[in-house]
């Protein structure tokens, strides 16, 4: 059966949505200038909250819906796009920054539970001057990935890995580690990057 | 300068990739970007017989609803296996024809991804319902090529039955293997913007060019009039290298809303509206003489495909490469049922093939009672067993013993049951992998300046594999750059032309392209520096210039830095187009590549057969009263011609192997019969390893040298890391437990 066998459905139609069109792209218009707005960016399709926090050491205000994510925020409207969505139901960890110091999966917080939170995303690990993270330096240098995608969820995990003092020895972090998947498989090389960080540290 | 080729260079992009700063496609933010959401079917098999749209359209925030009556119209391109750029040959939406489960059957486009979510969830539909089947029946599978001819799919040679009937020792048994799904860690997703007649789609692709030749064709448009862009990918493995239907109803909704639209196909929906693994049956019939011999090789694999495309994966040809056998057999079958159709994953023609082939050798080396690595010795060839050409190098019994040393293989006691520490049973297992060389050609353009920079650009793709390190390295090994002075451009459609990322083959085709563009601008600047009045190679034949790790050398042992003789040219700068085109590669080939299809030639020319080979161990535990099963060790060892990056390298062949485990021991995509459904559609049910699965992986890469697969000498190592993994697991399984396991994944349910 092709398409056009089918009665057109009253007012969407294939042509009559194309002659609706335009409506549509004016209210976008409007969704698009309310993103681009510098103080109060927003991501809303019904009511929104207000909230602020402190992303990488910067105070940010934004509005939000309830039900957003504080990885679409961070995504989306702040366009943090480092932080990586890999399920957005919480069973693989790419989405992982930390909030008040922990490690959190963002696509199961809601945005609006971090308002007045504290939360640090990949984009603020390296120096002002660009010097990485020693556990940047870490992933880089033991090739701790490969497709990357995993790769900003993994080095947050692994700082609080450390600080939460589960890096002990090697099977301790594959064990605190493995709510981080890495389809490329990449998880020798992760482990010798804690390792090394955790060495330096204590040497 | 220092060399730069064969040894452990860090990633290019790993400062990117540490940072967060590398783009992947879904990481784009076109002004006045709205959201896309798939609502797909709930049956497997059936018509819908009525959508109802309105409690989504109501909802706050929801722009559109798209359905099949209401969807902008394109041309339908043809799937893969049929010789198209489409993942399947049945595009959903085009009616109401429902004929797999998690069929797309609206699209809603919405102000916020939230909102276009909610809005699918609130479509509901009616259905006439048919009855599905969602696996095959092995019993009702045919014969049928790719070209719809059963070309190439059977193989006699000698008289099978007669090799059994002499044979000292028999094995007749069947594997299966399971659906599987290749879950990259990077979600599905499509972006579209239309600006009146152009197109802009950033999708992670591992075919930047097949895209744009398909959406062009669906489209009607001019392929300038196209843009594709996916400069990074997070891993593919087989899953992003046709058009998906989520991906032409991306661009068909943005047309419709007149605004740019993205998609991120749920997790869940990753499983039903784009490839995986197809499930299988793997037969093998085994003789072999009182010293392992074999005497007779059948192999007759029955794999899954869809109702509407023929998925021809021929796992038969890498098996029957592997041992000699006066007498061989066979046969490349198909069954069909209930599923969108599948394609390649990882290793698509010898994971599961080698499951089976090598758990055979090793049934059959134990009936024997020869140890299974001398069992791959005494059957190993230097020539093709069905072919009858050379391998171009083949160094299997190499790796064998490289592995077998490292491993301590001499500490295994043939008996099984034989090995224990405390309360776990250990066991030692062995199997060989292979990879076929897969030729494709290739153009790159290089542009070198003379103050010591050179730009690479071609339509290749780095989907992990590190192609970005890599081709700075051979740039900047023939020009005599530093490797970070080489700029590496890629995953656009606009760039030269470069083969698809699949079946391990960018490292070797387009890596010599860039070789060869290399080797086009010495020539160019020894051309002009040869001309001139001056400078130390100046009135020399340009044809006796040659150029050696970046410097150009004259007959007389003079010699210039191909970079100052560069700065010395009018100019200083120079640019070409290189071409690697190996003498195997016909016209029709080339021009399918051209086209944005997968014109390879290989593994076997007429002259010679061409595969990387590799020799894996496991170790095994099995707790003697909980059946727990770990792997505390698995070993690899692996010769593929020259090895570009020791570091990149190490790393494709350790996920490889990782890979294995999984294959091993989780993945399995779990089916509701009745209702023909992927049951455990999502990451968390779907058990993939973890970092806690993956304790000792070794990687050795020996030195091999191959001048015939091309100029670098490179042949693939993506996926023959995961070749034998399986195999050696289940070998270690049978070693520790006794018990042979002939059905993936092993669970220690199958120990009780
Ligand atoms: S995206 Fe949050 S856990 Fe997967
Ligand atoms: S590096 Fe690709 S998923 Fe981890």
């Amino acid at each position: 059966m092709t398409k056009s066998s089918k009665p057109p459905k009253p007012g969407l139609s294939r042509r009559s949505f194309l002659g609706s069109s335009g409506a549509v792209g004016a209210a976008m218009g409007l969704a698009g200038s309310k993103a681009q707005a510098q103080d109060a960016p927003e991501l809303a399709a019904q009511e929104q909250r207000h909230i602020s926090l402190t992303v990488n050491g910067q105070r940010r205000t934004l509005g939000v819906e309830p039900r957003t994510t504080l990885v679409e925020a961070l995504r989306d409207v702040l366009g943090l796009t480092g932080t990586k969505i890999g399920c957005n139901q919480g069973q693989c960890g790419a989405c992982t920054v930390l909030l008040d110091g922990r490690r959190i999966n963002s696509c199961l917080t809601l945005a609006v539970t971090a308002d007045g939170a504290d939360v640090v995303t990949v984009e603020g690990l390296a120096d002002p001057t660009g010097n990485l993270h020693p556990m940047q330096q870490a992933f880089a240098e033991n090739d701790a990935f490969q497709c990357g995608y995993c790769t900003p969820g993994q080095i947050l995990s692994a700082i609080a890995c450390i600080d939460e003092g589960h890096a002990g020895d090697a099977a301790e972090i594959r064990e605190y580690m493995s709510g981080n998947l890495c389809r490329c498989g990449a998880y020798p090389n992760i482990v010798a990057a804690v390792e090394a960080v955790r060495d330096g540290q204590e040497g | 300068m220092a060399q730069t080729i064969n040894t452990a260079v860090t990633r290019t992009d790993a400062p990117r990739k540490v940072t967060g700063t590398a783009t992947y496609a879904a990481d784009v933010l076109p002004a006045g970007m709205l959201h896309g959401a798939l609502a797909t079917s709930s049956i497997a098999v059936g018509t819908l017989t009525s959508l109802d749209t309105s409690a989504a359209e109501a909802e706050p925030g929801v722009v559109a609803v798209l359905t099949h009556e209401t969807l902008p119209d394109y041309k339908t391109v043809k799937g893969f296996y049929a010789g198209g750029p489409g993942s399947a040959s049945f595009w959903p939406m085009e009616g109401p024809e429902i004929k797999y489960a998690g069929q797309p059957i609206a699209y809603v486009v919405a102000q916020t991804a939230a909102a276009a979510r909610r809005g699918a969830q609130l479509i509901s539909a009616e259905y006439e319902v048919g009855t599905p089947n969602i696996h095959m029946d092995p019993a009702d599978s045919f014969v049928i090529g790719a070209q719809g001819d059963n070309k190439g799919m059977v193989t006699t040679k000698g008289d099978i039955d007669a090799g059994l009937a002499e044979a000292a020792q028999t094995v007749d048994v069947e594997y299966t293997t399971p659906f599987q799904h290749h879950n990259p860690m990077e979600m599905f997703s499509a972006t579209a913007e239309w600006r009146g007649d152009r197109l802009t789609v950033w999708m992670p692709s591992q075919s930047v060019r097949t895209l744009r030749g398909g959406i062009a064709a669906a489209y009607d448009l001019p392929e300038t009039s196209v843009r594709v862009i996916s400069p990074f990918v997070g891993g593919a493995f087989g899953s992003k290298a046709g058009i998906t239907p989520y991906t032409m109803l991306t661009i068909a909704a943005a047309k419709a809303v007149g605004a740019p639209v993205r998609l991120i196909v749920t997790r869940p929906q990753m499983y039903t509206v784009a490839t995986f693994r197809p499930e299988s049956v793997q037969k093998f019939r085994l003789g072999a003489d009182a010293n392992g011999k074999l005497t007779a090789f059948e192999h007759i694999e029955i794999a899954q495909t869809s109702q509407f495309d023929a998925v021809v994966n021929p796992g038969t040809h890498i098996t029957r490469a592997m041992y000699a056998s006066p007498n061989i057999h066979t046969e490349q079958r198909l069954a069909r049922s209930d599923t969108n159709t599948g394609g390649f994953m990882r290793a698509p023609n010898e994971m599961q093939t080698f499951f089976g082939l090598e758990q055979a050798m090793d049934e059959l080396a134990h009936k024997v009672g020869v140890d299974p690595v001398e069992m791959r010795r005494v059957n190993d060839t230097d020539r093709h067993p069905v072919e009858d050409v050379p391998f171009s190098s083949r160094s299997l019994m190499e790796c064998y013993d490289s592995v077998s040393e490292g491993f301590g293989w001499q500490n295994r006691t043939p008996e099984p049951g034989s090995m224990t520490d405390g309360d776990w049973l250990v066991g030692y297992g062995c199997a060989t992998a292979t990879y076929p060389t897969n030729i494709l050609a290739s153009n790159a353009r290089v542009r070198m300046q003379g103050t010591g920079n050179a730009y690479i650009e071609l339509a290749a793709h780095d989907v992990g594999t590190g192609s970005y390190t890599i081709f700075a390295q051979i740039a900047a090994a023939r020009l005599g750059l530093p490797v970070g002075a080489c700029d590496v451009v890629m995953g656009e459609a606009d760039l030269p032309v470069a083969p698809l990322s699949g079946g391990s083959t960018t490292a070797a085709s387009a890596g010599s392209a860039v070789h060869d563009a290399c080797l086009r601008i010495a020539r160019m600047v020894a051309t002009e520096v040869t001309a001139r009045s001056e400078g130390p190679l100046a009135g020399l034949d340009p044809a006796q210039v040659t150029l050696d790790d970046g410097v150009l050398r004259g007959p007389g042992g003079q010699s210039q830095p191909l970079v100052e003789a560069l700065a010395a040219t009018a100019a200083g700068e120079v640019e070409a187009v290189g071409e690697f085109r190996h003498p195997a590669l016909t016209d029709q080939l080339i021009r399918a590549t051209f086209a944005g299809g997968y014109g390879t030639a290989g593994p076997v020319t007429p002259e010679f057969a061409m595969f990387a080979f590799g020799a894996e161990m496991a170790e095994v535990h099995v707790h003697r009263w909980t059946h727990e099963i770990r792997v505390p060790r698995l070993h690899g060892s692996f010769a593929a011609g020259t090895i570009l990056n020791r570091k990149t390298a190490h790393s494709q062949l350790m996920g490889g192997m990782v890979w294995g485990i999984g294959s091993a021991l989780h993945e399995i995509t779990e089916v509701d019969k009745p209702r023909a459904r992927f049951l455990n559609a999502n990451i968390a049910e779907y058990l993939i390893p973890v970092n806690a699965d993956v304790r000792e992986v070794r990687v050795e890469m020996l030195d091999e040298q191959d001048d015939y697969v091309n100029p670098l000498g490179v042949k693939g190592i993506g996926e023959l890391g995961i070749v034998g993994t399986a195999a050696a697991i289940a070998n270690a399984v049978h070693h520790a437990t006794g018990k042979r396991l002939r059905k993936l994944p092993i669970r220690m349910s199958d120990l009780v």
